[in-house]
């Protein structure tokens, strides 16, 4: 593995999402690499200050008092059910696939389910 | 991440008690709504985003499927799908900041000290094309795991770990050109 191979893994190394085989190798080359031993140092570095960053940013927000009081008002009277379309779309081709009831066509996406 | 099983929640939801989607919207709406504003930069689209993605959800609920996934990135995924929409909707512009900050004295601090600079990192994160952002953002504030990430944006996992390495390296790179930047400046304003 060389300093290029490193370099395109560090996130993954990082976040301790390498195989035990890549992070073996990847070990074996900082053992001997000042470069990639800085450059993970730094990332490292770097990727606590933007969890903190992130926190610190969304910490200054939050949703309104009246979030749920609008929400409840534009949710439909009846509980979620399939609608015909959508048994007929399950049934013939894209079972569990998608809920079309009272959904726009922008939104469809939104909805998969995976 | 997560999780108390929401199950039991969804069937009294479907069987009609409101109160019950309370309970799963006041678990998750700030979540939601944090998610959303740091995807959007902007509180009132962020609370639209909100509304938004949790009436989707409620509309939705009888395909949400458990043993495919948390419940919690299922409803991720329909907030950073809703988010994705509003891009373009609303192209955003960068908003100009001042660069050189006339206050700062500290030449001889470190890039690596000075990557604890907020404001550094904030300007860095807004060069972030939204492919890259999403991805910090699932990672980095919610914690989600990359196989998390992936089902939340659909993508391969490789795809994932690449725009995450990508992301992290241009944030490292923007940084360091912003404080290199502030000290020529400084240099030319003496």
């Amino acid at each position: 593995m060389n300093c290029r191979d490193v370099s395109n893994q560090i996130a993954t190394y990082l976040d301790d999402e390498v195989s035990l085989s890549e992070k073996k190798l990847i070990l074996a080359h900082l053992t001997t690499c000042e470069h990639c031993q800085h450059e993970l140092e730094v990332l490292g570095t770097l990727r606590k200050d933007i969890r903190q960053h992130l926190q610190i940013r969304s910490a200054a927000v939050t949703p309104s008092p009246q979030a749920w009081a609008t929400l409840k008002a534009s949710l439909p009277a009846s509980p979620p059910c399939l609608s015909a379309l959508e048994k007929v779309v399950r049934l013939v081709s894209f079972p569990g696939r998608l809920s079309l009831e009272g959904l726009q066509p922008n939104e469809w996406r939104s909805s998969l389910s995976f | 991440l997560d999780e108390l099983p929401p199950e039991n929640w969804i069937k009294r939801i479907l069987a009609g008690d409101r109160n019950a989607f309370e309970m799963i919207f006041d678990q998750y709406k700030n979540l939601v709504f944090k998610t959303a504003y740091l995807k959007l930069d902007n509180a009132s689209k962020a609370e639209d985003a909100l509304q938004k993605s949790f009436l989707i959800a409620y509309r939705s609920l009888r395909i949400y499927n458990p043993s495919t996934g948390a419940f919690s990135t299922w409803l991720y995924r329909i907030t950073v799908n809703h988010c994705l929409n509003q891009r373009w909707k609303f192209l955003r512009l960068i908003r100009p900041r001042e660069i050189f900050d006339e206050g700062d004295t500290q030449d001889q601090v470190s890039l690596e000290k000075k990557f604890s600079d907020q404001e550094v990192i904030e300007r860095a994160s807004q060069k972030l094309s939204q492919k890259l952002r999403v991805v910090i953002i699932l990672r980095y504030f919610l914690d989600l795991s990359y196989a998390e990430n992936s089902q939340v944006l659909d993508f391969p996992l490789g795809t994932v770990k690449s725009r995450l390495n990508l992301g992290l390296h241009k944030v490292c790179d923007e940084t360091k050109s912003d404080l290199l930047q502030s000290s020529t400046l400084r240099e030319v304003s003496k």
